[in-house]
Protein backbone atom coordinates (compact mmCIF):
# COMPACT_ATOMS: atom_id res chain seq x y z
CA UNK A 1 0.00 0.00 0.00
CA UNK A 2 1.45 3.21 -1.10
CA UNK A 3 2.27 6.13 0.83
CA UNK A 4 -0.26 8.22 -0.95
CA UNK A 5 -3.59 6.10 -0.13
CA UNK A 6 -2.50 6.60 3.60
CA UNK A 7 -1.83 10.31 3.20
CA UNK A 8 -5.52 10.20 1.04
CA UNK A 9 -7.21 8.35 3.90
CA UNK A 10 -5.83 10.72 6.76
CA UNK A 11 -6.57 13.54 5.54
CA UNK A 12 -9.70 12.89 4.05
CA UNK A 13 -10.91 11.98 7.53
CA UNK A 14 -9.29 14.98 9.32
CA UNK A 15 -10.89 17.30 6.72
CA UNK A 16 -14.37 15.38 7.30
CA UNK A 17 -14.04 15.84 11.22
CA UNK A 18 -12.52 19.47 10.46
CA UNK A 19 -15.53 20.94 8.67
CA UNK A 20 -18.15 19.31 10.43
CA UNK A 21 -16.56 20.26 14.20
CA UNK A 22 -16.31 24.11 12.68
CA UNK A 23 -20.20 23.86 11.94
CA UNK A 24 -20.70 22.53 15.51
CA UNK A 25 -19.08 25.51 16.90
CA UNK A 26 -20.72 27.99 14.01
CA UNK A 27 -24.45 26.22 15.35
CA UNK A 28 -23.53 26.74 19.06
CA UNK A 29 -22.34 30.26 18.34
CA UNK A 30 -25.59 31.72 16.07
CA UNK A 31 -27.89 29.70 18.40
CA UNK A 32 -26.47 31.60 21.79
CA UNK A 33 -26.74 34.87 20.40
CA UNK A 34 -30.07 34.31 18.70
CA UNK A 35 -30.88 32.91 22.18
CA UNK A 36 -29.41 36.27 24.30
CA UNK A 37 -31.62 38.53 21.50
CA UNK A 38 -34.59 36.34 22.39
CA UNK A 39 -34.18 36.12 26.15
CA UNK A 40 -33.46 40.21 25.92
CA UNK A 41 -37.40 40.78 24.75
CA UNK A 42 -38.02 37.84 27.16
CA UNK A 43 -37.04 40.20 29.55
CA UNK A 44 -38.39 43.23 28.44
CA UNK A 45 -41.75 41.61 28.19
CA UNK A 46 -41.67 40.50 31.55
CA UNK A 47 -40.67 43.88 33.15
CA UNK A 48 -43.80 45.61 31.21
CA UNK A 49 -46.41 42.58 33.00
CA UNK A 50 -44.89 43.92 36.63
CA UNK A 51 -46.24 47.20 35.57
CA UNK A 52 -49.30 46.91 34.66
CA UNK A 53 -51.87 44.60 36.69
CA UNK A 54 -54.38 44.20 34.01
CA UNK A 55 -51.39 42.65 31.60
CA UNK A 56 -50.54 40.41 34.13
CA UNK A 57 -53.47 38.86 34.65
CA UNK A 58 -53.89 38.16 30.76
CA UNK A 59 -50.30 36.64 30.69
CA UNK A 60 -50.79 34.00 28.26
CA UNK A 61 -52.37 36.12 25.81
CA UNK A 62 -49.94 38.69 26.42
CA UNK A 63 -47.00 36.33 25.72
CA UNK A 64 -48.83 35.11 22.53
CA UNK A 65 -49.76 38.63 21.04
CA UNK A 66 -45.94 40.37 22.36
CA UNK A 67 -43.52 37.57 21.72
CA UNK A 68 -44.69 35.60 18.59
CA UNK A 69 -41.26 34.20 17.77
CA UNK A 70 -40.17 33.49 21.45
CA UNK A 71 -39.52 29.95 22.58
CA UNK A 72 -39.16 29.58 26.29
CA UNK A 73 -38.57 26.36 28.80
CA UNK A 74 -40.15 23.88 26.10
CA UNK A 75 -43.20 26.28 25.30
CA UNK A 76 -43.63 28.48 21.93
CA UNK A 77 -46.36 30.94 22.02
CA UNK A 78 -48.31 28.76 19.56
CA UNK A 79 -48.25 26.00 21.95
CA UNK A 80 -49.38 28.01 24.99
CA UNK A 81 -52.52 29.51 22.17
CA UNK A 82 -53.30 26.16 22.01
CA UNK A 83 -53.20 24.46 25.42
CA UNK A 84 -55.30 27.84 26.00
CA UNK A 85 -57.82 27.14 23.44
CA UNK A 86 -58.15 23.94 24.47
CA UNK A 87 -59.20 24.02 28.31
CA UNK A 88 -61.78 26.93 26.78
CA UNK A 89 -63.46 24.31 24.27
CA UNK A 90 -63.41 22.10 27.95
CA UNK A 91 -64.81 24.80 29.77
CA UNK A 92 -67.60 25.48 27.10
CA UNK A 93 -65.93 27.47 24.19
CA UNK A 94 -65.24 30.61 26.47
CA UNK A 95 -61.99 32.07 27.63
CA UNK A 96 -63.48 33.89 30.59
CA UNK A 97 -63.68 32.59 34.17
CA UNK A 98 -59.56 30.88 33.86
CA UNK A 99 -56.78 31.97 33.18
CA UNK A 100 -53.17 29.95 32.30
CA UNK A 101 -50.67 30.88 35.30
CA UNK A 102 -47.96 27.82 34.28
CA UNK A 103 -47.86 24.77 32.37
CA UNK A 104 -45.57 22.38 33.01
CA UNK A 105 -44.71 19.32 30.94
CA UNK A 106 -45.35 15.78 33.01
CA UNK A 107 -43.66 12.56 32.71
CA UNK A 108 -43.93 9.97 30.35
CA UNK A 109 -48.10 8.89 30.39
CA UNK A 110 -48.24 7.86 27.27
CA UNK A 111 -50.45 4.54 27.06
CA UNK A 112 -49.05 1.35 26.07
CA UNK A 113 -51.49 0.92 23.60
CA UNK A 114 -50.15 4.47 21.99
CA UNK A 115 -46.71 3.16 22.64
CA UNK A 116 -47.22 -0.16 20.47
CA UNK A 117 -49.12 1.31 17.87
CA UNK A 118 -46.22 3.87 17.14
CA UNK A 119 -43.99 0.89 17.31
CA UNK A 120 -45.83 -1.07 15.00
CA UNK A 121 -45.67 1.98 12.50
CA UNK A 122 -41.87 2.27 12.43
CA UNK A 123 -41.55 -1.41 12.44
CA UNK A 124 -43.68 -1.24 8.82
CA UNK A 125 -41.72 1.36 7.26
CA UNK A 126 -38.12 -0.86 8.36
CA UNK B 1 -46.63 -17.30 -52.50
CA UNK B 2 -45.56 -19.54 -49.64
CA UNK B 3 -41.99 -18.95 -50.16
CA UNK B 4 -42.19 -15.57 -49.88
CA UNK B 5 -43.91 -15.93 -46.85
CA UNK B 6 -41.47 -18.27 -45.45
CA UNK B 7 -38.97 -15.71 -46.44
CA UNK B 8 -40.78 -12.87 -44.71
CA UNK B 9 -40.94 -14.49 -41.48
CA UNK B 10 -37.21 -15.60 -41.43
CA UNK B 11 -36.05 -11.86 -42.54
CA UNK B 12 -38.61 -11.07 -39.61
CA UNK B 13 -36.82 -13.20 -37.22
CA UNK B 14 -33.37 -12.82 -38.44
CA UNK B 15 -34.02 -8.92 -37.69
CA UNK B 16 -35.54 -9.30 -34.37
CA UNK B 17 -33.93 -8.87 -31.01
CA UNK B 18 -34.29 -13.21 -30.70
CA UNK B 19 -31.59 -13.67 -33.21
CA UNK B 20 -29.27 -11.23 -32.03
CA UNK B 21 -29.46 -12.54 -28.36
CA UNK B 22 -26.20 -13.96 -26.86
CA UNK B 23 -25.74 -15.57 -23.52
CA UNK B 24 -24.88 -12.11 -22.09
CA UNK B 25 -27.78 -10.59 -22.25
CA UNK B 26 -29.80 -13.40 -21.57
CA UNK B 27 -27.39 -13.16 -18.09
CA UNK B 28 -28.31 -9.37 -17.59
CA UNK B 29 -31.62 -9.58 -18.41
CA UNK B 30 -31.85 -12.73 -15.59
CA UNK B 31 -29.80 -9.85 -13.01
CA UNK B 32 -32.69 -7.03 -14.44
CA UNK B 33 -35.42 -9.52 -13.26
CA UNK B 34 -33.69 -9.94 -10.11
CA UNK B 35 -33.47 -6.77 -8.83
CA UNK B 36 -36.97 -6.48 -10.34
CA UNK B 37 -38.43 -8.96 -8.19
CA UNK B 38 -36.38 -7.30 -4.81
CA UNK B 39 -37.85 -4.25 -6.11
CA UNK B 40 -41.40 -5.41 -6.36
CA UNK B 41 -42.05 -8.55 -4.34
CA UNK B 42 -39.47 -7.69 -1.12
CA UNK B 43 -39.64 -3.90 -1.77
CA UNK B 44 -36.48 -2.93 -1.75
CA UNK B 45 -35.76 0.84 -2.40
CA UNK B 46 -38.28 0.14 -5.00
CA UNK B 47 -38.45 4.00 -6.12
CA UNK B 48 -35.26 3.37 -7.61
CA UNK B 49 -34.60 -0.14 -8.03
CA UNK B 50 -37.87 -0.45 -10.54
CA UNK B 51 -36.21 2.29 -13.11
CA UNK B 52 -33.17 0.94 -12.63
CA UNK B 53 -33.79 -2.34 -13.16
CA UNK B 54 -36.18 -2.00 -15.99
CA UNK B 55 -33.65 0.42 -17.26
CA UNK B 56 -31.15 -2.70 -17.40
CA UNK B 57 -33.86 -4.72 -18.94
CA UNK B 58 -34.74 -2.40 -21.77
CA UNK B 59 -31.04 -1.62 -22.58
CA UNK B 60 -30.05 -5.32 -22.89
CA UNK B 61 -32.77 -5.90 -25.53
CA UNK B 62 -30.87 -6.45 -28.30
CA UNK B 63 -31.41 -4.03 -31.15
CA UNK B 64 -33.24 -1.77 -29.19
CA UNK B 65 -30.61 1.14 -29.84
CA UNK B 66 -31.80 3.03 -26.31
CA UNK B 67 -28.18 3.34 -25.30
CA UNK B 68 -24.96 3.20 -26.81
CA UNK B 69 -21.95 2.23 -24.67
CA UNK B 70 -19.74 2.83 -27.23
CA UNK B 71 -20.55 6.55 -27.58
CA UNK B 72 -20.22 7.22 -24.06
CA UNK B 73 -16.63 5.05 -23.87
CA UNK B 74 -15.37 7.75 -26.81
CA UNK B 75 -12.67 10.25 -24.93
CA UNK B 76 -12.92 13.11 -25.34
CA UNK B 77 -16.61 12.70 -25.21
CA UNK B 78 -18.53 13.36 -28.73
CA UNK B 79 -21.48 15.39 -27.73
CA UNK B 80 -22.56 16.54 -31.10
CA UNK B 81 -22.36 12.77 -32.02
CA UNK B 82 -24.48 11.54 -28.78
CA UNK B 83 -27.08 13.74 -29.62
CA UNK B 84 -27.51 12.68 -33.43
CA UNK B 85 -27.06 8.90 -33.03
CA UNK B 86 -27.73 8.57 -29.52
CA UNK B 87 -30.95 6.81 -28.28
CA UNK B 88 -33.70 8.12 -25.95
CA UNK B 89 -31.73 6.70 -22.69
CA UNK B 90 -28.32 8.29 -24.09
CA UNK B 91 -30.23 11.51 -24.20
CA UNK B 92 -31.54 10.75 -20.84
CA UNK B 93 -28.12 9.78 -19.28
CA UNK B 94 -26.30 13.33 -20.31
CA UNK B 95 -28.03 14.53 -17.20
CA UNK B 96 -26.19 11.83 -15.14
CA UNK B 97 -22.86 12.59 -17.09
CA UNK B 98 -23.23 15.93 -16.69
CA UNK B 99 -23.38 15.59 -13.12
CA UNK B 100 -26.91 16.90 -13.12
CA UNK B 101 -29.50 14.96 -11.41
CA UNK B 102 -27.87 14.33 -8.03
CA UNK B 103 -27.55 17.51 -7.32
CA UNK B 104 -31.28 17.99 -8.49
CA UNK B 105 -32.01 15.17 -5.95
CA UNK B 106 -30.31 16.77 -3.21
CA UNK B 107 -32.44 20.00 -3.84
CA UNK B 108 -35.76 17.36 -3.00
CA UNK B 109 -34.05 15.47 -0.18
CA UNK B 110 -33.33 19.33 1.03
CA UNK B 111 -37.27 20.30 0.81
CA UNK B 112 -37.77 17.03 3.07
CA UNK B 113 -35.43 17.49 6.03
CA UNK B 114 -35.87 18.78 9.06
CA UNK B 115 -32.49 19.82 10.42
CA UNK B 116 -33.89 20.42 13.86
CA UNK B 117 -32.38 17.81 15.89
CA UNK B 118 -29.05 18.48 14.53
CA UNK B 119 -29.35 22.28 15.51
CA UNK B 120 -30.38 20.87 18.72
CA UNK B 121 -28.08 18.99 19.33
CA UNK B 122 -25.18 19.83 17.30
CA UNK B 123 -22.90 17.30 18.40
CA UNK B 124 -24.23 14.90 16.35
CA UNK B 125 -22.72 16.30 13.65
CA UNK B 126 -19.38 13.97 15.43
CA UNK B 127 -21.34 10.69 14.96
CA UNK B 128 -21.99 12.17 11.15
CA UNK B 129 -18.20 12.32 10.58
CA UNK B 130 -17.18 9.25 12.55
CA UNK B 131 -19.22 7.25 10.68
CA UNK B 132 -17.75 8.49 7.40
CA UNK B 133 -14.47 6.36 8.36
CA UNK B 134 -17.11 3.39 6.37
CA UNK B 135 -15.65 5.32 3.30
CA UNK B 136 -12.17 6.14 3.83
CA UNK B 137 -11.62 2.72 5.14
CA UNK B 138 -12.99 1.08 2.14
CA UNK B 139 -10.67 3.07 0.35
CA UNK B 140 -8.31 1.80 2.04
CA UNK B 141 -9.21 -1.90 1.42
CA UNK B 142 -9.98 -1.24 -2.02
CA UNK B 143 -5.97 -0.12 -2.62
CA UNK B 144 -5.19 -2.80 -0.99
CA UNK B 145 -6.69 -5.05 -3.37
CA UNK B 146 -4.74 -4.07 -6.04
CA UNK B 147 -7.67 -4.60 -8.84
CA UNK B 148 -8.58 -1.00 -8.77
CA UNK B 149 -6.82 2.60 -10.07
CA UNK B 150 -7.50 5.76 -7.47
CA UNK B 151 -10.47 7.02 -9.28
CA UNK B 152 -11.82 3.80 -8.89
CA UNK B 153 -11.39 2.83 -5.33
CA UNK B 154 -12.61 6.37 -4.09
CA UNK B 155 -15.95 5.77 -6.17
CA UNK B 156 -16.30 1.92 -4.43
CA UNK B 157 -15.47 3.55 -1.33
CA UNK B 158 -17.85 6.20 -1.26
CA UNK B 159 -20.81 3.14 -1.45
CA UNK B 160 -20.41 3.55 2.23
CA UNK B 161 -21.81 7.08 2.79
CA UNK B 162 -25.08 5.23 2.25
CA UNK B 163 -26.38 7.90 0.22
CA UNK B 164 -27.15 7.06 -3.68
CA UNK B 165 -27.08 10.41 -5.77
CA UNK B 166 -23.79 11.12 -3.86
CA UNK B 167 -22.43 7.80 -4.41
CA UNK B 168 -23.62 8.28 -8.35
CA UNK B 169 -22.23 11.59 -8.56
CA UNK B 170 -18.79 10.83 -7.62
CA UNK B 171 -18.85 7.89 -10.22
CA UNK B 172 -19.55 9.78 -12.97
CA UNK B 173 -16.77 12.35 -11.87
CA UNK B 174 -14.28 9.18 -11.13
CA UNK B 175 -14.95 6.17 -12.44
CA UNK B 176 -18.20 6.22 -15.01
CA UNK B 177 -17.42 2.92 -16.06
CA UNK B 178 -18.23 1.17 -12.84
CA UNK B 179 -21.89 3.52 -12.25
CA UNK B 180 -23.73 0.25 -13.17
CA UNK B 181 -22.56 -1.82 -10.72
CA UNK B 182 -21.53 1.09 -7.74
CA UNK B 183 -25.50 2.26 -7.94
CA UNK B 184 -26.76 -1.10 -7.46
CA UNK B 185 -24.83 -2.28 -4.52
CA UNK B 186 -25.36 1.60 -2.58
CA UNK B 187 -29.29 1.27 -3.25
CA UNK B 188 -29.68 -2.27 -2.79
CA UNK B 189 -27.09 -1.81 0.64
CA UNK B 190 -29.18 1.51 1.77
CA UNK B 191 -32.44 -0.79 1.47
CA UNK B 192 -30.74 -3.82 3.75
CA UNK B 193 -29.63 -1.37 6.54
CA UNK B 194 -32.40 -3.14 8.50
CA UNK B 195 -30.48 -6.48 7.91
CA UNK B 196 -26.70 -5.06 8.02
CA UNK B 197 -26.95 -2.67 11.01
CA UNK B 198 -28.43 -4.38 14.26
CA UNK B 199 -26.17 -7.52 14.55
CA UNK B 200 -23.46 -4.57 14.56
CA UNK B 201 -25.26 -2.48 16.73
CA UNK B 202 -25.89 -5.47 19.28
CA UNK B 203 -21.87 -6.96 19.36
CA UNK B 204 -20.89 -3.45 20.18
CA UNK B 205 -22.98 -2.45 22.73
CA UNK B 206 -24.24 -4.05 25.92
CA UNK B 207 -27.18 -3.90 27.02
CA UNK B 208 -27.25 -1.47 29.72
CA UNK B 209 -26.04 1.32 26.77
CA UNK B 210 -28.82 0.30 24.51
CA UNK B 211 -31.44 1.26 27.42
CA UNK B 212 -29.67 4.75 27.84
CA UNK B 213 -32.46 7.36 27.38
CA UNK B 214 -31.45 10.53 26.44
CA UNK B 215 -32.65 14.16 27.12
CA UNK B 216 -35.60 15.38 25.49
CA UNK B 217 -33.97 18.02 22.88
CA UNK B 218 -34.29 21.82 23.05
CA UNK B 219 -37.21 23.22 20.74
CA UNK B 220 -35.21 24.85 18.02
CA UNK B 221 -36.46 28.67 16.87
CA UNK B 222 -37.62 29.37 13.11
CA UNK B 223 -34.72 31.92 12.95
CA UNK B 224 -31.99 28.79 13.62
CA UNK B 225 -33.57 26.64 11.22
CA UNK B 226 -33.28 29.74 8.26
CA UNK B 227 -29.82 30.27 9.57
CA UNK B 228 -28.61 26.58 9.01
CA UNK B 229 -28.50 26.08 5.36
CA UNK B 230 -26.99 29.56 5.18
CA UNK B 231 -24.23 29.33 7.16
CA UNK B 232 -23.78 25.26 6.13
CA UNK B 233 -23.35 26.18 2.74
CA UNK B 234 -21.02 29.46 3.34
CA UNK B 235 -18.77 27.02 5.90
CA UNK B 236 -18.76 23.78 3.74
CA UNK B 237 -18.48 25.04 0.52
CA UNK B 238 -16.21 28.13 1.15
CA UNK B 239 -13.47 25.14 2.78
CA UNK B 240 -14.33 22.12 0.23
CA UNK B 241 -15.46 24.10 -2.67
CA UNK B 242 -15.99 20.33 -4.64
CA UNK B 243 -18.99 19.71 -2.77
CA UNK B 244 -20.79 22.58 -3.68
CA UNK B 245 -23.32 21.13 -6.40
CA UNK B 246 -24.19 18.66 -3.49
CA UNK B 247 -24.69 21.22 -0.42
CA UNK B 248 -25.73 24.00 -2.07
CA UNK B 249 -28.66 22.26 -3.60
CA UNK B 250 -29.32 20.23 -0.47
CA UNK B 251 -29.27 23.76 1.81
CA UNK B 252 -31.03 25.56 -0.77
CA UNK B 253 -34.09 22.67 -0.84
CA UNK B 254 -33.46 23.56 3.09
CA UNK B 255 -34.20 27.18 2.86
CA UNK B 256 -37.24 26.77 0.87
CA UNK B 257 -38.15 24.52 3.18
CA UNK B 258 -37.34 26.66 6.39
CA UNK B 259 -37.87 30.33 5.07
CA UNK B 260 -41.64 29.52 4.70
CA UNK B 261 -42.25 31.72 1.88
CA UNK B 262 -41.78 29.66 -1.21
CA UNK B 263 -44.49 27.15 -0.69
CA UNK B 264 -44.34 26.54 -3.93
CA UNK B 265 -41.24 25.72 -5.11
CA UNK B 266 -40.86 23.39 -1.96
CA UNK B 267 -44.03 21.47 -3.30
CA UNK B 268 -42.26 21.42 -6.64
CA UNK B 269 -38.62 20.34 -5.20
CA UNK B 270 -40.11 17.81 -2.82
CA UNK B 271 -42.42 16.14 -4.97
CA UNK B 272 -42.74 16.59 -9.03
CA UNK B 273 -39.23 17.41 -9.53
CA UNK B 274 -37.78 15.10 -7.35
CA UNK B 275 -39.66 12.31 -8.71
CA UNK B 276 -38.93 13.34 -12.47
CA UNK B 277 -35.29 13.47 -11.63
CA UNK B 278 -35.82 9.72 -10.34
CA UNK B 279 -37.04 8.45 -12.94
CA UNK B 280 -34.57 9.55 -15.50
CA UNK B 281 -31.34 8.79 -13.40
CA UNK B 282 -32.86 5.40 -11.96
CA UNK B 283 -33.55 4.32 -16.03
CA UNK B 284 -30.09 5.52 -17.36
CA UNK B 285 -27.77 4.11 -14.51
CA UNK B 286 -29.58 0.95 -14.90
CA UNK B 287 -28.96 1.43 -18.33
CA UNK B 288 -25.22 1.67 -18.32
CA UNK B 289 -25.37 -1.78 -16.62
CA UNK B 290 -24.89 -3.70 -19.94
CA UNK B 291 -23.76 -7.00 -21.29
CA UNK B 292 -21.17 -5.42 -23.77
CA UNK B 293 -19.54 -4.15 -19.99
CA UNK B 294 -19.91 -7.75 -18.92
CA UNK B 295 -17.98 -9.47 -21.53
CA UNK B 296 -14.93 -6.93 -20.75
CA UNK B 297 -11.99 -9.02 -19.13
CA UNK B 298 -12.39 -8.92 -15.48
CA UNK B 299 -15.35 -7.05 -15.59
CA UNK B 300 -17.71 -9.78 -13.85
CA UNK B 301 -14.68 -10.15 -10.95
CA UNK B 302 -14.95 -6.19 -10.72
CA UNK B 303 -18.36 -6.16 -9.91
CA UNK B 304 -18.29 -8.86 -7.44
CA UNK B 305 -15.73 -7.06 -5.58
CA UNK B 306 -17.44 -3.74 -5.69
CA UNK B 307 -20.50 -5.69 -3.98
CA UNK B 308 -18.14 -6.87 -1.80
CA UNK B 309 -16.45 -3.54 -0.79
CA UNK B 310 -19.79 -2.24 -0.47
CA UNK B 311 -20.55 -4.00 2.33
CA UNK B 312 -17.79 -3.92 3.94
CA UNK B 313 -18.29 -0.17 3.91
CA UNK B 314 -21.24 -0.42 5.34
CA UNK B 315 -20.02 -2.09 8.20
CA UNK B 316 -17.33 -0.40 8.87
CA UNK B 317 -19.00 3.38 8.64
CA UNK B 318 -21.74 1.07 10.69
CA UNK B 319 -19.09 0.08 13.46
CA UNK B 320 -17.01 3.27 13.92
CA UNK B 321 -20.43 5.23 14.55
CA UNK B 322 -21.34 3.02 17.54
CA UNK B 323 -17.80 2.96 18.67
CA UNK B 324 -17.69 7.39 18.36
CA UNK B 325 -21.03 6.70 19.74
CA UNK B 326 -19.82 5.01 22.76
CA UNK B 327 -17.75 7.55 23.24
CA UNK B 328 -19.16 10.67 23.59
CA UNK B 329 -21.18 7.84 25.93
CA UNK B 330 -18.00 7.63 28.38
CA UNK B 331 -17.29 11.21 28.21
CA UNK B 332 -20.71 12.69 28.70
CA UNK B 333 -21.19 10.54 31.69
CA UNK B 334 -23.95 8.17 29.74
CA UNK B 335 -26.09 10.86 28.66
CA UNK B 336 -25.38 9.67 24.49
CA UNK B 337 -26.82 6.21 23.93
CA UNK B 338 -24.34 5.03 21.34
CA UNK B 339 -27.35 3.06 19.33
CA UNK B 340 -27.42 6.73 17.42
CA UNK B 341 -23.51 6.66 16.23
CA UNK B 342 -25.21 3.95 13.84
CA UNK B 343 -27.45 6.33 11.78
CA UNK B 344 -24.52 8.57 11.18
CA UNK B 345 -24.07 6.61 7.69
CA UNK B 346 -27.00 8.66 6.01
CA UNK B 347 -29.73 5.80 4.80
CA UNK B 348 -32.33 8.85 5.77
CA UNK B 349 -34.12 7.99 7.31
CA UNK B 350 -34.35 4.08 7.56
CA UNK B 351 -30.91 4.22 9.69
CA UNK B 352 -31.87 6.22 12.42
CA UNK B 353 -35.43 3.47 12.22
CA UNK B 354 -33.25 1.07 13.00
CA UNK B 355 -31.49 2.74 15.77
CA UNK B 356 -34.92 3.51 17.00
CA UNK B 357 -35.97 -0.10 16.83
CA UNK B 358 -33.10 -1.42 18.53
CA UNK B 359 -33.03 0.74 21.15
CA UNK B 360 -36.80 -0.05 21.80
CA UNK B 361 -35.28 -3.82 21.72
CA UNK B 362 -33.57 -2.84 25.29
CA UNK B 363 -36.01 -0.95 26.43
CA UNK B 364 -39.28 -1.01 25.32
CA UNK B 365 -40.12 2.95 26.67
CA UNK B 366 -37.30 4.37 25.39
CA UNK B 367 -37.88 6.45 22.04
CA UNK B 368 -34.23 7.46 20.21
CA UNK B 369 -35.94 8.17 16.31
CA UNK B 370 -35.42 12.04 17.15
CA UNK B 371 -31.93 11.50 18.82
CA UNK B 372 -30.73 9.17 16.12
CA UNK B 373 -31.81 11.70 13.51
CA UNK B 374 -29.55 14.42 14.16
CA UNK B 375 -26.40 12.15 13.14
CA UNK B 376 -28.59 10.69 10.43
CA UNK B 377 -28.80 14.32 8.33
CA UNK B 378 -25.50 14.95 9.61
CA UNK B 379 -24.39 12.13 7.54
CA UNK B 380 -25.87 13.21 4.54
CA UNK B 381 -23.49 16.34 4.65
CA UNK B 382 -20.63 13.84 5.89
CA UNK B 383 -20.82 12.10 2.87
CA UNK B 384 -21.06 15.36 0.28
CA UNK B 385 -18.38 16.61 1.95
CA UNK B 386 -16.64 12.98 2.11
CA UNK B 387 -17.05 13.06 -1.45
CA UNK B 388 -15.78 16.50 -2.37
CA UNK B 389 -12.47 15.91 -0.39
CA UNK B 390 -12.21 12.26 -2.67
CA UNK B 391 -12.93 14.37 -5.85
CA UNK B 392 -10.32 16.83 -4.95
CA UNK B 393 -7.52 14.48 -3.71
CA UNK B 394 -8.23 11.99 -6.35
CA UNK B 395 -9.73 13.84 -9.77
Amino acid sequence: MSLRTLNIVLVGMVVVFAVLALLIICIRIYSAIISKFSNKNTNSDRNNFRTNDVQRTEIAETIVVNNTSTVQNGLNPELIAVIASAIAAIMGGSSDGFKVKSIKRIGHTTPIWNVAGRNEYILTKL
Amino acid sequence: MWQDFVNAISDLIQESGFANMTPLHIVMIVIACVFLYLAIAKKYEPLLLVPISFGMLAANLPLGELMHPELWDATPLDFGAILHEGGLFDLLYLGVKLGIYPPLIFLGIGVMTDFGPLIANPKSLLLGAAAQFGIFGTYLGAMALGNFTEKQAASIAIIGGADGPTAIWLTTKLAPELLGPIALAAYSYMALVPVIQPPIMKALTTNKERQIVMEQLRPVSKTEKILFPIIVTLITVLLIPSSAPLIAMLMLGNLFRESGVVGRLSETAENALINIVTIFLGLTVGATASADKLSQPGFGLKALAIILLGLIAFSVGTATGILFGKLMCWITGGKVNPLIGSAGVSAVPMAARVSQKVGQESNPQNFLLMHAMGPNVAGVIGSAVAAGVLLSMVG
